[in-house]
């Protein structure tokens, strides 16, 4: 496919800020872009430039060869159009006659309204599925149905580039959706399509391309797999994700990770745990006031991954590999700082129960362990009875069975 | 179509009504309406040479005028309003009627004496300047900003009244030249008058009409109709123009007239009509035959004295404004 | 027989004491009140030495009245006689300067009809003697004359002009007395021409066409009145007086009927019977009422008073 749209050097500045600083990209028609970035990163800026609203102050823009320099504004608004964010209030105007004046640049000015015209129109309302209300006021509208009959117009302008600033941001999931199918379909048909979005996995998932904007400069533009990585979006926002593979899409979804610090007056506490069982109390007890350490866990588990990104001081295995007595030494060092040794509910294995056999030691030396009633469920034990017996153990040196911890430390005194 | 039949159905009618309104105008005078007089349209050859100059010398040119002037204040509010995206805005907004004062003002207290087309001549000269001085201080960079255009258009409004303030007090005596004047009145209407506005009718109201579309692109705000392909900022300069040509030959001529600029365009669109191609047009037919009506009643109430048309249109305008706002209000 | 010298002391001791008793009784109960034309009661002054005057018509009674160096304050707009022109400016028609008229310590404060309410109230209240002014026939003219000869001090003058004043106009309505209403022409008096503004039935104007031996085109209007330009075709009059503005180079009115052609169907139009009338005549409630009276006479039959001859 050929390079539709050529960035290249592209700078801006409003009233002595820099707004954009020499951008440089291309896209292909059926490509469907998305550009992300922190507020004023210039996203916004950005779509004006390309749909010539804002003449930029160096470099150049190319629409399929032609510099942009010599269109004039007809001929540039019969290549791009664009959807913008604000939706127009108090529109006393009918669906339909919004939509038409799509057809702006393509009538002369004494020239009334043609057959191709209004199938062009046609087309626009049935892709967006606003057939259904064109004789409505587009005041009436919901906020749905009102972008969907703005992204109508834009395309009743047939254009070869279609720019959208943020077109989801004021709807429910069920509208968002609708809009990416459009998106996706215009794609197949061969348009290309760059959208400003401001939720970054709508871009994972269903872009082509991403444009990675921070503070004017591009950060990196290219395949969504290859340019939407943890450490580029994590650099990106200045915020903390965890990554994870979306089960059908298979393509890359962000969770935002919110860091609580770990550091208190509460106590420390020890957490025994692996496979997802420590994740939901480690951040219970780091609200609660503790401080943490957590071992010992293989390397790829996701409690320690979690762990880490929490900043709290892990004891690791080799993956896969069962604990070897100097990794139970470490482990056994960085409990004894603890105030409490906690064992959660997870799956206790050959590779893992070394876990226990720490936990009855400490238990003997008259730390306080707990236990989470939960751990006590006897499809937990994969051992054939040799967790639940070493559990039982525990309980008889002095561990005690907790339900859940804020009734538990509520009993205690603070 | 049916809408287009509809849409031809509707001008031919408004047309007639309008032809209509100038036959039973005709007729009325000194307080009465006169059959004969109205028929005297088609028969003028059966009257007496002071009749023959009251119906063709007096009364008609001034019929013609109120309508012409009602018709280009109202397609110039109608216009304006679709710039501005605003529908509080009248054709006097660019600060048009204090420049015309203004210029009446001067050229009374100033004795100077060009002709019988002193005070008009001076008057359009400063609505223009006004307009033009609007522009000037609205201007930011190559750009109009609306919003700035309307502050410098109150700004300038204001400061040209303070001088008209300032002229009627040091008119003294010759104070009462100055009041008839602001208060908008289509006395002494001749076909001079109608010959000094309609060179700028005929330029003025084809140019607004062929900005239609841009006006209509205009209601889904600047930044869109950009993209559509307008080129905004030619356009406005253009339509403010073309606008403050119309409404300075108005005021020129007539007075200060108001409320038929600002109302006349919102009752097309309660109509039902918010296409500019249509809405144009309407609001000028419209606007002139209510205006034409309002002066027949000026001429007509208190015969043979006359009251000044200004009154009566500020007088029915008003309150007429009023049940407008409330309507919208409901339907917000 | 000689009557005792102690008797002698006692009766011209007690002339005396009647003498400074009624003396100073006049003092007191001397101060006699007018009514003014805006209905108050006005004390007059025990002397008056020192007068402004607020309306160009007040200033002209006082020259008639001879009472010219004791006017210390004018309006602007005073013109007539030359040496009003003069005199201390304190304001114009509705904007007094109130200080300046305190200052001046007028005795007498001789208002208008046009004097802003509050000032009246605000002198009075400094204790300064005000007099409104505010005739509305020529009748109310020669009382006002009176009046302000009272109030002034110099009653007998007063009386003087109004007798002379009574006179003339006598003489005028005498000397068109036999004319037959056929005979008095229909006058149109116009004052300004966008819109056309003339006077009615109970104005000066009406009056003064009235004794001069004419007819108020309009004499069944009321007031001062626009016209529409139709009825000023209809009613055809036979002479069109036109009032001259001052400080315009060409009067407009006038100008106005020589060029419009539409105004060519007026008999006074094409009989040349349009006359200029100085508007500081015609128009001012003073004692000139009776020049203006002399206009008009002279404008409608000139056969008997004399051609008429407009002076700018």
């Amino acid at each position: 496919m050929k390079e539709y749209l050529q960035v290249e050097n592209l700078s801006f500045s409003y009233r002595e800020r820099k707004v954009l600083d020499k951008l440089t990209f291309n896209v292909e028609k059926g490509e469907l872009v998305g550009i992300v970035g922190p507020n004023g990163a210039g996203k916004s800026t950005l779509l004006y430039l390309l749909a010539g609203l804002l003449t930029p102050e160096k470099g150049k823009i190319a629409l399929g060869d032609k510099d942009t320099r010599f269109l004039s504004r007809r001929m540039w608004s019969q290549k791009v159009a664009m959807v913008f964010q604000e939706i127009p209030q108090n529109l006393e105007l009918t669906s339909q006659e919004v939509i038409a004046m799509g057809r702006f640049p393509h009538l002369g000015r004494w020239q009334r309204e043609r057959e191709i015209d209004e199938e062009k129109a046609a087309w626009a309302m049935e892709i967006t599925s606003t057939t259904a209300f064109f004789d409505r006021l587009f005041s009436e509208l919901s906020g749905g149905e009102k972008q969907r009959v703005m992204i109508a117009r834009a395309l009743a302008q047939e254009p070869e580039l279609l720019l959208l600033d943020e077109p989801t941001s004021h709807l429910d999931i069920l509208h968002q959706l609708e809009i990416m199918d459009i998106l996706l379909e215009l794609r197949k048909g061969g348009m290309a399509i760059i959208s400003v979005f401001h939720d970054l996995n709508l871009v994972s998932q269903f872009c082509d391309k991403a444009l990675l904007l921070k503070e004017g400069r591009t950060l990196s533009f290219g395949g969504v797999e290859e340019v939407m990585k943890v450490e580029e979006v994590e650099k990106l926002f200045g915020v903390e994700f965890l990554e994870t593979t979306h089960p059908f899409s298979l393509r890359p979804f962000f969770m935002p990770l919110q860091k609580i610090k770990n550091q208190s007056s509460r106590g420390i506490v020890h957490l025994i745990c692996g496979g997802g069982s420590g994740s939901p109390l480690m951040r219970e007890l780091l609200e609660a006031g503790f401080s943490l350490s957590l071992g010992v866990v293989n390397q790829l588990d996701s409690d320690e991954e979690l762990a880490r990104k929490l900043g709290i001081p892990v004891v690791q295995e080799k993956p896969f590999s069962p604990f070897s007595p100097s990794t139970m030494e470490e482990a056994y060092r960085l409990a004894q700082k603890a105030d409490y040794i906690v064992i959660a509910p997870t799956y206790w294995g050959r590779g893992n129960i070394a876990n226990l056999d720490l936990a009855e030691r400490l238990a003997l030396e008259g730390k306080a362990v707990l236990v989470l009633e939960e751990a006590l469920n006897p499809e937990f034990d994969y051992t054939e009875g040799e967790a639940r017996e070493k559990l039982r153990k525990i309980i008889k040196e002095g561990g005690k069975v907790v339900k859940d911890f804020s009734t538990y430390f509520s009993s205690l005194s603070p | 179509m049916n809408t287009k039949n509809k849409k031809g159905f509707t001008y031919f009618g408004l047309v007639a009504l309008v032809l209509g309104s100038v036959f039973l105008s005709q007729g009325v005078g000194g307080g009465r309406y006169h059959l004969s007089q109205s028929l005297s349209l088609f028969f003028p050859s059966r009257l007496s040479p002071s009749e023959k100059v009251i119906l063709f010398d007096i009364r008609l040119p001034r019929i013609i005028l109120s309508f012409l002037v009602g018709g280009s204040l109202s397609l110039g509010g109608g216009a304006l309003q679709g710039i501005f995206q605003n529908p509080l805005v009248d054709p006097y907004v660019l600060g048009i009627s204090s420049g015309a004062a203004l210029g009446a003002v001067i050229a009374i207290l100033s004795g100077v004496y060009l002709g019988f087309f002193t005070i008009p001549l001076f008057a359009f000269s400063m609505a223009l300047f006004s307009a033009f001085l609007v522009f000037y201080l609205g201007k930011i960079g190559k750009k109009f900003p609306l919003e700035v255009l309307l502050l410098a258009g109150i700004g300038v409004g204001f400061f040209f009244s303070a001088l008209v303030s300032l002229g009627m007090f040091l008119a003294g005596e010759d104070l009462h030249q100055l009041f008839f004047w602001t208060m908008g009145g289509l006395w002494n209407s001749s076909w001079r008058e109608v010959k000094m506005i309609l060179p700028f009718l005929i330029v003025g109201a084809p140019t607004l009409f062929s900005f239609s579309r841009e006006l209509n692109a205009f209601l889904l705000g600047e930044k869109v109709a950009e993209s559509l392909g307008v080129e905004v900022e030619k356009v406005k300069k253009w339509l403010l123009f073309v606008v403050s040509l119309l409404v300075a030959s108005s005021v020129a001529v007539s007075g200060v007239i108001g409320f038929v600029g600002l109302v006349v365009p919102h009752l097309v669109r309660l109509l039902g009509v918010r296409d500019h191609r249509h809405l144009l047009p309407f609001s000028f037919l419209l606007g002139g035959g209510v205006l034409l009506w309002a002066d027949t009643l000026a001429r007509t109430i208190l015969n043979p004295v006359e009251l000044p048309v200004g009154i009566i249109t500020n007088l029915l305008g008003a309150p007429f404004f009023i049940y407008l706002l409330r309507k919208r209000k409901k339907s917000l | 027989m000689a009557k005792s010298n102690k008797t002698k002391g006692k009766i011209a001791f007690f002339l005396v004491g009647m003498w400074l008793l009624v003396f100073s009784l006049s003092f007191g109960v001397g101060a006699k009140t007018l009514s003014d034309d805006s209905g108050r009661e006005v004390e007059v002054p025990s002397s008056c030495e020192r007068i402004i005057s607020l309306s160009p018509s007040n200033t002209e009674i006082v020259f008639a009245l001879s009472l010219a160096e004791k006017l210390v304050g004018v309006t602007t707009y005073c013109n007539y006689p030359e040496e009003a022109k003069e005199k201390e400016k304190i304001g114009t028609l509705n904007e007094i300067n109130l200080e300046k008229v305190v200052e001046l310590e007028p005795d007498l404060v001789l208002a208008s009809s046009l004097t802003p309410p509050d000032v009246v109230e605000r002198l009075g209240s400094l204790g300064i003697t005000v007099f409104v002014l505010d005739p509305h026939n020529i009748n109310e003219v020669m009382e006002d004359i009176e009046k302000v000869g009272i109030i002034a001090g110099v009653e007998a003058r007063g009386k003087e002009l109004r007798k002379a004043m009574e006179e003339d106009i006598r003489e005028v309505r005498e000397k068109v007395s036999h004319l037959s209403p056929d005979e008095r022409p229909t006058v149109f008096h116009l004052i300004w021409h966008e819109p056309l503004w003339t006077a009615g039935g109970d104005t000066f104007i009406n009056e003064f066409i009235t004794i001069a031996g004419g007819k108020n085109a309009v004499a069944d209007l009321s007031g001062y009145v626009t016209l529409d330009l139709e009825e000023f075709i209809r009613r055809n009059p036979d002479i069109i007086t036109v009032v001259e503005n001052h400080g315009d180079a060409e009067n407009l009115p006038y100008q106005f009927l020589l060029s419009d052609g539409r105004l060519q169907v007026l008999k006074a139009i094409q009989e040349h019977k349009v006359f200029p009338v100085d508007a500081d005549i015609v128009s001012r409630s003073s004692a000139r009422v009776v020049d203006a009276i002399h206009i008009f006479a002279r404008i409608l039959h000139p056969e008997i008073f004399g051609e008429y001859e407009y002076e700018k």
